[in-house]
Protein backbone atom coordinates (compact mmCIF):
# COMPACT_ATOMS: atom_id res chain seq x y z
CA UNK A 1 0.00 0.00 0.00
CA UNK A 2 1.57 3.24 -1.12
CA UNK A 3 1.13 6.28 1.07
CA UNK A 4 -0.41 9.56 0.04
CA UNK A 5 1.95 12.37 -0.80
CA UNK A 6 2.34 15.08 1.78
CA UNK A 7 -0.13 17.94 1.23
CA UNK A 8 2.52 20.59 1.62
CA UNK A 9 4.52 18.92 -1.11
CA UNK A 10 1.53 19.01 -3.48
CA UNK A 11 0.28 22.49 -2.81
CA UNK A 12 2.23 24.34 -5.48
CA UNK A 13 1.55 21.90 -8.29
CA UNK A 14 -2.14 20.99 -7.97
CA UNK A 15 -3.29 23.58 -10.51
CA UNK A 16 -0.72 22.26 -13.00
CA UNK A 17 -1.96 18.71 -12.46
CA UNK A 18 -5.58 19.75 -12.92
CA UNK A 19 -4.71 21.54 -16.15
CA UNK A 20 -2.88 18.48 -17.42
CA UNK A 21 -5.89 16.27 -16.69
CA UNK A 22 -8.02 18.63 -18.78
CA UNK A 23 -5.76 18.38 -21.83
CA UNK A 24 -7.36 15.07 -22.79
CA UNK A 25 -10.98 16.17 -22.93
CA UNK A 26 -13.74 18.10 -21.23
CA UNK A 27 -14.34 16.95 -17.64
CA UNK A 28 -16.42 17.84 -14.58
CA UNK A 29 -15.21 18.35 -11.01
CA UNK A 30 -15.96 14.94 -9.56
CA UNK A 31 -14.37 13.28 -12.56
CA UNK A 32 -11.21 15.39 -12.23
CA UNK A 33 -10.90 14.32 -8.62
CA UNK A 34 -11.29 10.65 -9.56
CA UNK A 35 -8.91 10.91 -12.50
CA UNK A 36 -6.22 12.52 -10.36
CA UNK A 37 -6.49 9.65 -7.92
CA UNK A 38 -6.41 7.04 -10.67
CA UNK A 39 -3.53 8.59 -12.63
CA UNK A 40 -1.39 8.89 -9.49
CA UNK A 41 -2.01 5.31 -8.47
CA UNK A 42 -3.97 6.51 -5.47
CA UNK A 43 -1.15 8.65 -4.11
CA UNK A 44 -2.69 12.04 -4.85
CA UNK A 45 -6.00 12.92 -3.23
CA UNK A 46 -7.38 16.36 -3.83
CA UNK A 47 -10.11 17.33 -1.41
CA UNK A 48 -13.32 18.59 -3.02
CA UNK A 49 -12.97 21.65 -0.79
CA UNK A 50 -9.63 22.37 -2.45
CA UNK A 51 -10.56 21.35 -5.98
CA UNK A 52 -13.55 23.62 -6.57
CA UNK A 53 -12.00 26.91 -5.45
CA UNK A 54 -8.99 25.93 -7.57
CA UNK A 55 -11.18 25.31 -10.64
CA UNK A 56 -12.91 28.63 -10.13
CA UNK A 57 -9.58 30.39 -9.81
CA UNK A 58 -8.40 28.79 -13.06
CA UNK A 59 -11.64 29.87 -14.71
CA UNK A 60 -11.28 33.44 -13.46
CA UNK A 61 -7.72 33.54 -14.78
CA UNK A 62 -8.92 32.33 -18.18
CA UNK A 63 -6.97 29.06 -18.06
CA UNK A 64 -10.11 26.94 -18.23
CA UNK A 65 -13.59 27.57 -19.62
CA UNK A 66 -16.77 26.02 -18.25
CA UNK A 67 -20.34 25.28 -19.32
CA UNK A 68 -23.35 23.65 -17.75
CA UNK A 69 -24.82 20.56 -19.30
CA UNK A 70 -27.28 17.97 -18.05
CA UNK A 71 -27.50 15.78 -21.15
CA UNK A 72 -25.62 12.98 -19.33
CA UNK A 73 -28.54 12.69 -16.92
CA UNK A 74 -26.80 14.72 -14.26
CA UNK A 75 -26.52 18.47 -14.03
CA UNK A 76 -22.79 19.09 -14.34
CA UNK A 77 -20.38 21.93 -14.88
CA UNK A 78 -17.93 20.85 -17.56
CA UNK A 79 -14.45 22.31 -17.77
CA UNK A 80 -12.14 22.59 -20.79
CA UNK A 81 -8.61 23.94 -20.96
CA UNK A 82 -8.17 27.16 -22.99
CA UNK A 83 -5.23 28.20 -25.18
CA UNK A 84 -3.98 30.38 -22.34
CA UNK A 85 -4.27 27.35 -20.07
CA UNK A 86 -2.20 25.24 -22.44
CA UNK A 87 0.49 27.90 -22.52
CA UNK A 88 0.43 28.13 -18.75
CA UNK A 89 0.69 24.37 -18.51
CA UNK A 90 3.70 24.21 -20.83
CA UNK A 91 5.53 26.84 -18.79
CA UNK A 92 4.61 25.20 -15.49
CA UNK A 93 5.60 21.75 -16.72
CA UNK A 94 9.03 22.99 -17.79
CA UNK A 95 9.48 24.75 -14.50
CA UNK A 96 8.48 21.59 -12.70
CA UNK A 97 11.00 19.49 -14.63
CA UNK A 98 13.63 22.08 -13.80
CA UNK A 99 12.67 21.98 -10.15
CA UNK A 100 12.83 18.18 -10.05
CA UNK A 101 16.29 18.25 -11.59
CA UNK A 102 17.46 20.90 -9.19
CA UNK A 103 16.12 19.22 -6.04
CA UNK A 104 17.27 15.84 -7.37
CA UNK A 105 20.74 17.29 -7.70
CA UNK A 106 20.67 18.53 -4.14
CA UNK A 107 19.37 15.29 -2.74
CA UNK A 108 21.27 13.02 -5.12
CA UNK A 109 24.10 12.26 -2.69
CA UNK A 110 21.58 11.14 -0.08
CA UNK A 111 19.52 8.99 -2.43
CA UNK A 112 22.27 7.47 -4.54
CA UNK A 113 23.03 8.19 -8.17
CA UNK A 114 19.93 6.85 -9.87
CA UNK A 115 17.90 10.06 -9.37
CA UNK A 116 17.11 12.33 -12.32
CA UNK A 117 19.05 15.11 -10.64
CA UNK A 118 22.25 13.15 -10.84
CA UNK A 119 22.12 13.33 -14.63
CA UNK A 120 24.06 16.39 -15.73
CA UNK A 121 22.04 19.02 -17.58
CA UNK A 122 22.29 18.70 -21.34
CA UNK A 123 23.77 21.50 -23.40
CA UNK B 1 -31.11 13.62 9.82
CA UNK B 2 -28.22 13.24 7.43
CA UNK B 3 -30.19 14.47 4.42
CA UNK B 4 -30.82 17.52 6.52
CA UNK B 5 -27.13 17.82 7.21
CA UNK B 6 -26.49 17.84 3.49
CA UNK B 7 -28.97 20.65 2.86
CA UNK B 8 -27.89 22.65 5.84
CA UNK B 9 -24.28 22.45 4.73
CA UNK B 10 -25.15 23.95 1.35
CA UNK B 11 -27.34 26.57 3.02
CA UNK B 12 -24.61 27.49 5.42
CA UNK B 13 -22.05 27.72 2.65
CA UNK B 14 -24.37 29.94 0.63
CA UNK B 15 -24.80 32.31 3.53
CA UNK B 16 -21.08 32.59 4.08
CA UNK B 17 -20.33 33.28 0.41
CA UNK B 18 -19.74 36.98 -0.05
CA UNK B 19 -20.77 36.87 -3.69
CA UNK B 20 -23.78 37.92 -5.71
CA UNK B 21 -26.85 35.67 -5.87
CA UNK B 22 -26.04 34.26 -9.30
CA UNK B 23 -22.51 33.22 -8.34
CA UNK B 24 -23.78 31.76 -5.07
CA UNK B 25 -26.38 29.69 -6.90
CA UNK B 26 -23.81 28.48 -9.41
CA UNK B 27 -21.47 27.26 -6.70
CA UNK B 28 -24.29 25.62 -4.79
CA UNK B 29 -25.47 23.90 -7.94
CA UNK B 30 -22.01 22.60 -8.77
CA UNK B 31 -21.26 21.35 -5.25
CA UNK B 32 -24.65 19.70 -4.99
CA UNK B 33 -23.95 17.78 -8.19
CA UNK B 34 -20.62 16.65 -6.79
CA UNK B 35 -22.09 15.61 -3.43
CA UNK B 36 -24.91 13.67 -5.05
CA UNK B 37 -22.57 11.80 -7.33
CA UNK B 38 -20.09 11.02 -4.55
CA UNK B 39 -22.89 9.77 -2.29
CA UNK B 40 -24.52 7.66 -5.01
CA UNK B 41 -21.24 6.02 -5.86
CA UNK B 42 -20.50 5.10 -2.26
CA UNK B 43 -24.02 3.77 -1.75
CA UNK B 44 -23.57 1.63 -4.86
CA UNK B 45 -20.44 0.23 -3.21
CA UNK B 46 -22.51 -0.75 -0.20
CA UNK B 47 -21.75 2.19 2.14
CA UNK B 48 -24.80 3.15 4.22
CA UNK B 49 -26.31 6.39 2.93
CA UNK B 50 -25.83 8.30 6.17
CA UNK B 51 -22.14 7.51 6.28
CA UNK B 52 -21.77 8.28 2.59
CA UNK B 53 -23.22 11.74 3.18
CA UNK B 54 -20.85 12.35 6.05
CA UNK B 55 -17.87 11.21 3.99
CA UNK B 56 -18.85 13.44 1.11
CA UNK B 57 -19.31 16.48 3.35
CA UNK B 58 -15.99 15.82 5.03
CA UNK B 59 -14.36 15.98 1.63
CA UNK B 60 -15.54 19.59 1.34
CA UNK B 61 -14.39 20.55 4.81
CA UNK B 62 -15.63 23.39 6.95
CA UNK B 63 -18.34 25.45 5.21
CA UNK B 64 -17.05 28.81 6.42
CA UNK B 65 -13.51 28.03 5.32
CA UNK B 66 -14.65 26.85 1.90
CA UNK B 67 -16.85 29.92 1.46
CA UNK B 68 -13.91 32.15 2.29
CA UNK B 69 -11.82 30.46 -0.42
CA UNK B 70 -14.54 31.05 -3.01
CA UNK B 71 -15.19 34.61 -1.91
CA UNK B 72 -11.53 35.49 -2.32
CA UNK B 73 -11.71 34.50 -5.99
CA UNK B 74 -15.06 36.23 -6.44
CA UNK B 75 -13.51 39.49 -5.41
CA UNK B 76 -11.08 39.29 -8.32
CA UNK B 77 -13.82 38.10 -10.61
CA UNK B 78 -15.47 41.52 -10.70
CA UNK B 79 -12.92 42.49 -13.28
CA UNK B 80 -13.75 39.58 -15.56
CA UNK B 81 -10.14 38.92 -16.16
CA UNK B 82 -9.96 36.93 -19.30
CA UNK B 83 -6.70 38.31 -20.53
CA UNK B 84 -3.31 38.38 -19.03
CA UNK B 85 -0.83 41.16 -19.24
CA UNK B 86 2.22 40.15 -21.14
CA UNK B 87 5.33 42.17 -20.61
CA UNK B 88 6.93 42.63 -23.99
CA UNK B 89 10.66 42.62 -24.00
CA UNK B 90 11.57 45.81 -25.73
CA UNK B 91 13.85 47.46 -23.23
CA UNK B 92 16.58 49.94 -23.96
CA UNK B 93 14.36 53.00 -23.87
CA UNK B 94 13.58 56.09 -21.89
CA UNK B 95 16.59 56.23 -19.71
CA UNK B 96 16.59 58.85 -17.06
CA UNK B 97 14.56 61.97 -16.76
CA UNK B 98 15.20 65.48 -15.57
CA UNK B 99 12.08 67.24 -14.38
CA UNK B 100 11.59 70.77 -15.52
CA UNK B 101 10.19 71.84 -12.16
CA UNK B 102 12.11 73.17 -9.20
CA UNK B 103 13.65 69.88 -8.34
CA UNK B 104 17.39 70.05 -8.25
CA UNK B 105 19.13 67.78 -10.69
CA UNK B 106 17.97 64.54 -12.08
CA UNK B 107 15.48 62.03 -10.97
CA UNK B 108 14.72 58.58 -12.23
CA UNK B 109 11.19 58.35 -13.52
CA UNK B 110 10.26 54.73 -13.09
CA UNK B 111 12.58 52.08 -11.94
CA UNK B 112 12.13 48.58 -13.12
CA UNK B 113 14.10 45.40 -13.18
CA UNK B 114 17.04 45.90 -15.50
CA UNK B 115 16.31 42.69 -17.35
CA UNK B 116 16.92 43.90 -20.87
CA UNK B 117 19.89 46.11 -20.31
CA UNK B 118 22.71 45.34 -22.65
CA UNK B 119 26.32 45.25 -21.73
CA UNK B 120 26.73 48.42 -23.78
CA UNK B 121 24.66 50.25 -21.20
CA UNK B 122 26.41 48.74 -18.29
CA UNK B 123 29.94 49.40 -19.32
CA UNK B 124 30.13 52.35 -21.68
CA UNK B 125 27.49 54.49 -20.04
CA UNK B 126 28.41 53.79 -16.49
CA UNK B 127 32.00 54.66 -17.34
CA UNK B 128 30.84 58.08 -18.44
CA UNK B 129 28.82 58.46 -15.28
CA UNK B 130 25.38 58.72 -16.88
CA UNK B 131 22.72 57.58 -14.44
CA UNK B 132 20.34 55.08 -15.95
CA UNK B 133 16.81 54.05 -15.20
CA UNK B 134 14.16 52.41 -17.27
CA UNK B 135 10.60 53.25 -17.95
CA UNK B 136 8.24 50.32 -18.11
CA UNK B 137 5.08 52.24 -18.97
CA UNK B 138 5.19 51.52 -22.68
CA UNK B 139 6.73 48.12 -22.62
CA UNK B 140 3.78 46.10 -21.47
CA UNK B 141 1.18 44.64 -23.75
CA UNK B 142 -2.31 44.16 -22.37
CA UNK B 143 -5.33 42.18 -23.35
CA UNK B 144 -8.51 43.79 -22.11
CA UNK B 145 -11.95 42.27 -21.95
CA UNK B 146 -14.24 44.52 -19.91
CA UNK B 147 -17.95 43.81 -19.93
CA UNK B 148 -19.89 46.43 -18.00
CA UNK B 149 -17.10 46.89 -15.51
CA UNK B 150 -17.29 49.88 -13.18
CA UNK B 151 -14.92 52.68 -14.24
CA UNK B 152 -13.00 52.56 -10.95
CA UNK B 153 -12.69 48.76 -11.19
CA UNK B 154 -11.30 49.12 -14.71
CA UNK B 155 -8.66 51.53 -13.38
CA UNK B 156 -7.81 49.16 -10.51
CA UNK B 157 -7.45 46.34 -13.01
CA UNK B 158 -4.99 48.31 -15.12
CA UNK B 159 -3.02 49.34 -12.05
CA UNK B 160 -2.75 45.76 -10.90
CA UNK B 161 -1.97 44.27 -14.29
CA UNK B 162 0.76 46.78 -15.13
CA UNK B 163 2.03 47.10 -11.57
CA UNK B 164 1.83 50.88 -11.72
CA UNK B 165 0.66 53.40 -9.15
CA UNK B 166 -2.48 55.21 -10.24
CA UNK B 167 -4.04 58.20 -8.57
CA UNK B 168 -7.50 59.36 -9.66
CA UNK B 169 -8.75 62.81 -8.63
CA UNK B 170 -12.24 61.45 -7.94
CA UNK B 171 -13.64 64.62 -6.42
CA UNK B 172 -12.67 66.55 -9.49
CA UNK B 173 -14.13 63.89 -11.79
CA UNK B 174 -17.37 63.66 -9.80
CA UNK B 175 -17.80 67.43 -9.96
CA UNK B 176 -17.72 67.00 -13.72
CA UNK B 177 -20.48 64.41 -13.61
CA UNK B 178 -18.29 61.34 -13.93
CA UNK B 179 -19.51 58.36 -11.95
CA UNK B 180 -16.91 55.94 -10.65
CA UNK B 181 -19.35 53.04 -11.09
CA UNK B 182 -20.37 53.82 -14.61
CA UNK B 183 -20.14 50.67 -16.73
CA UNK B 184 -17.30 50.33 -19.22
CA UNK B 185 -17.13 47.77 -22.01
CA UNK B 186 -13.92 47.39 -23.97
CA UNK B 187 -12.28 44.54 -25.80
CA UNK B 188 -8.66 45.02 -26.87
CA UNK B 189 -5.77 42.74 -27.66
CA UNK B 190 -2.06 43.37 -27.43
CA UNK B 191 -2.28 47.08 -26.64
CA UNK B 192 -0.07 49.38 -24.58
CA UNK B 193 -1.22 50.98 -21.35
CA UNK B 194 -1.03 54.29 -23.20
CA UNK B 195 -3.52 53.18 -25.85
CA UNK B 196 -5.79 51.55 -23.28
CA UNK B 197 -5.93 54.67 -21.12
CA UNK B 198 -6.67 56.90 -24.12
CA UNK B 199 -9.72 54.80 -24.99
CA UNK B 200 -10.85 54.10 -21.44
CA UNK B 201 -10.78 57.78 -20.48
CA UNK B 202 -12.60 58.75 -23.62
CA UNK B 203 -15.28 56.15 -22.83
CA UNK B 204 -15.67 57.46 -19.30
CA UNK B 205 -15.70 61.17 -20.16
CA UNK B 206 -18.99 63.02 -20.00
CA UNK B 207 -18.61 66.68 -21.04
CA UNK B 208 -15.12 67.51 -19.90
CA UNK B 209 -12.49 65.15 -21.25
CA UNK B 210 -10.56 63.13 -18.72
CA UNK B 211 -6.84 63.04 -19.28
CA UNK B 212 -3.86 61.41 -17.69
CA UNK B 213 -0.26 62.30 -17.08
CA UNK B 214 2.68 60.60 -15.44
CA UNK B 215 4.48 62.40 -12.68
CA UNK B 216 7.22 60.81 -10.61
CA UNK B 217 6.20 57.39 -11.89
CA UNK B 218 2.56 57.76 -10.78
CA UNK B 219 -0.23 57.75 -13.35
CA UNK B 220 -2.48 60.73 -12.51
CA UNK B 221 -6.03 60.86 -13.84
CA UNK B 222 -7.87 64.16 -13.79
CA UNK B 223 -10.22 66.44 -15.70
CA UNK B 224 -7.92 69.45 -15.56
CA UNK B 225 -6.47 70.25 -18.92
CA UNK B 226 -2.89 69.19 -18.73
CA UNK B 227 -2.00 70.87 -22.00
CA UNK B 228 -1.93 74.46 -20.68
CA UNK B 229 1.60 74.38 -19.37
CA UNK B 230 3.23 71.20 -20.50
CA UNK B 231 5.75 69.93 -18.02
CA UNK B 232 8.83 69.21 -20.07
CA UNK B 233 11.25 66.59 -19.05
CA UNK B 234 14.50 65.47 -20.54
CA UNK B 235 15.19 61.84 -21.18
CA UNK B 236 18.06 59.96 -22.72
CA UNK B 237 17.38 57.41 -25.44
CA UNK B 238 19.93 54.77 -26.31
CA UNK B 239 19.95 54.42 -30.12
CA UNK B 240 23.40 52.98 -30.79
CA UNK B 241 21.78 49.69 -31.65
CA UNK B 242 20.13 51.48 -34.59
CA UNK B 243 23.47 52.52 -36.04
CA UNK B 244 25.19 49.92 -38.19
CA UNK B 245 28.85 49.27 -37.37
CA UNK B 246 28.81 51.26 -34.16
CA UNK B 247 32.03 51.18 -32.21
CA UNK B 248 32.75 52.98 -28.97
CA UNK B 249 35.77 54.80 -30.39
CA UNK B 250 34.04 55.70 -33.64
CA UNK B 251 34.11 59.39 -32.89
CA UNK B 252 37.80 59.77 -32.24
CA UNK B 253 38.37 61.07 -35.76
CA UNK B 254 35.28 63.02 -36.80
CA UNK B 255 36.42 63.16 -40.41
CA UNK B 256 36.64 59.45 -41.08
CA UNK B 257 34.02 57.48 -42.99
CA UNK B 258 32.56 55.74 -39.92
CA UNK B 259 31.97 59.05 -38.22
CA UNK B 260 30.18 60.32 -41.32
CA UNK B 261 28.09 57.17 -41.37
CA UNK B 262 27.25 57.77 -37.72
CA UNK B 263 26.26 61.39 -38.33
CA UNK B 264 24.10 60.31 -41.24
CA UNK B 265 22.23 57.72 -39.20
CA UNK B 266 21.69 60.04 -36.25
CA UNK B 267 20.28 62.61 -38.65
CA UNK B 268 17.90 60.05 -40.15
CA UNK B 269 16.62 59.11 -36.69
CA UNK B 270 16.26 62.74 -35.58
CA UNK B 271 14.46 63.72 -38.79
CA UNK B 272 12.06 60.80 -38.49
CA UNK B 273 11.14 61.86 -34.96
CA UNK B 274 10.73 65.53 -35.98
CA UNK B 275 8.56 64.67 -38.92
CA UNK B 276 6.41 61.83 -37.64
CA UNK B 277 6.07 62.16 -33.86
CA UNK B 278 3.66 65.05 -33.07
CA UNK B 279 5.45 67.33 -35.59
CA UNK B 280 4.08 70.61 -34.20
CA UNK B 281 5.53 69.95 -30.78
CA UNK B 282 9.20 70.39 -31.79
CA UNK B 283 11.23 73.57 -31.56
CA UNK B 284 12.19 73.29 -35.24
CA UNK B 285 8.49 73.46 -36.10
CA UNK B 286 7.58 76.19 -33.63
CA UNK B 287 6.88 73.91 -30.68
CA UNK B 288 8.73 73.40 -27.41
CA UNK B 289 10.47 70.03 -27.69
CA UNK B 290 14.12 69.61 -28.55
CA UNK B 291 16.54 66.85 -29.58
CA UNK B 292 20.28 66.64 -29.53
CA UNK B 293 22.60 63.67 -29.74
CA UNK B 294 25.62 62.66 -27.76
CA UNK B 295 27.60 59.60 -28.78
CA UNK B 296 24.66 57.52 -29.93
CA UNK B 297 22.37 58.70 -27.17
CA UNK B 298 19.52 61.05 -28.01
CA UNK B 299 18.74 63.74 -25.46
CA UNK B 300 15.10 64.67 -25.82
CA UNK B 301 13.24 67.38 -23.96
CA UNK B 302 9.50 66.89 -24.32
CA UNK B 303 6.20 66.35 -22.53
CA UNK B 304 5.61 62.88 -21.07
CA UNK B 305 2.98 62.25 -23.70
CA UNK B 306 5.33 62.91 -26.62
CA UNK B 307 8.06 60.92 -24.87
CA UNK B 308 5.76 57.91 -24.91
CA UNK B 309 5.26 58.37 -28.65
CA UNK B 310 8.99 58.68 -29.20
CA UNK B 311 9.42 55.35 -27.45
CA UNK B 312 6.92 53.75 -29.83
CA UNK B 313 8.59 55.34 -32.85
CA UNK B 314 12.00 53.96 -31.86
CA UNK B 315 10.40 50.62 -31.24
CA UNK B 316 9.05 50.58 -34.80
CA UNK B 317 12.45 51.63 -36.16
CA UNK B 318 14.07 48.74 -34.32
CA UNK B 319 11.61 46.37 -35.94
CA UNK B 320 12.25 47.82 -39.36
CA UNK B 321 16.01 48.09 -39.01
CA UNK B 322 16.79 44.72 -40.60
CA UNK B 323 14.77 45.65 -43.68
CA UNK B 324 16.38 49.07 -43.93
CA UNK B 325 19.86 47.61 -43.50
CA UNK B 326 19.07 45.06 -46.15
CA UNK B 327 18.41 47.77 -48.68
CA UNK B 328 21.74 49.33 -47.87
CA UNK B 329 23.43 46.00 -48.25
CA UNK B 330 24.70 46.23 -44.69
CA UNK B 331 24.51 43.66 -41.97
CA UNK B 332 21.73 41.89 -43.76
CA UNK B 333 22.62 38.36 -42.77
CA UNK B 334 23.10 38.87 -39.05
CA UNK B 335 20.15 41.18 -38.61
CA UNK B 336 17.98 38.99 -40.79
CA UNK B 337 18.39 36.25 -38.25
CA UNK B 338 17.51 38.55 -35.38
CA UNK B 339 14.46 39.76 -37.20
CA UNK B 340 13.20 36.29 -37.91
CA UNK B 341 13.53 35.52 -34.24
CA UNK B 342 11.29 38.33 -33.11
Amino acid sequence: MTALFDRDLLRGSLDTMVLSILTGRERYGYEIQQELRRASGGRIEIKAGTLYPLLHKLETSGFVAARWDDSTGRDRKWYTITDAGRQRLTVAAREWADYVRCVGGLLGPILGNDTPGAIPEAG
Amino acid sequence: MSEQEFESYLGLLSRFLRLDARQRDNIRRELRAHLEEAIDEQVADGVPREIAIQNALEDFGDAAELAARFSKIGWQKRWIMRGTAVAASIGIVALWSVFSGNEPGARVIAQDASANRTSLHDTADRARGIPLGENAIDEQRLTIDFKDIGFSDAISYLAEQTDNNFHVFWQELEQNGIDRDQPISMSLRNVTLDQTLDLLLREASVDVPISYSIKNGIVLISTRSLQVSPSLETRFYEVRDLIPDWEPNLMTNPRNAEAKNYKHHMQVITDAIHRFVVPDSWLVNGGHGDISDVHGVLLIRQTPDVHRKVVLMLERMRELQPILSDNNGQQSAALGVNYAGR
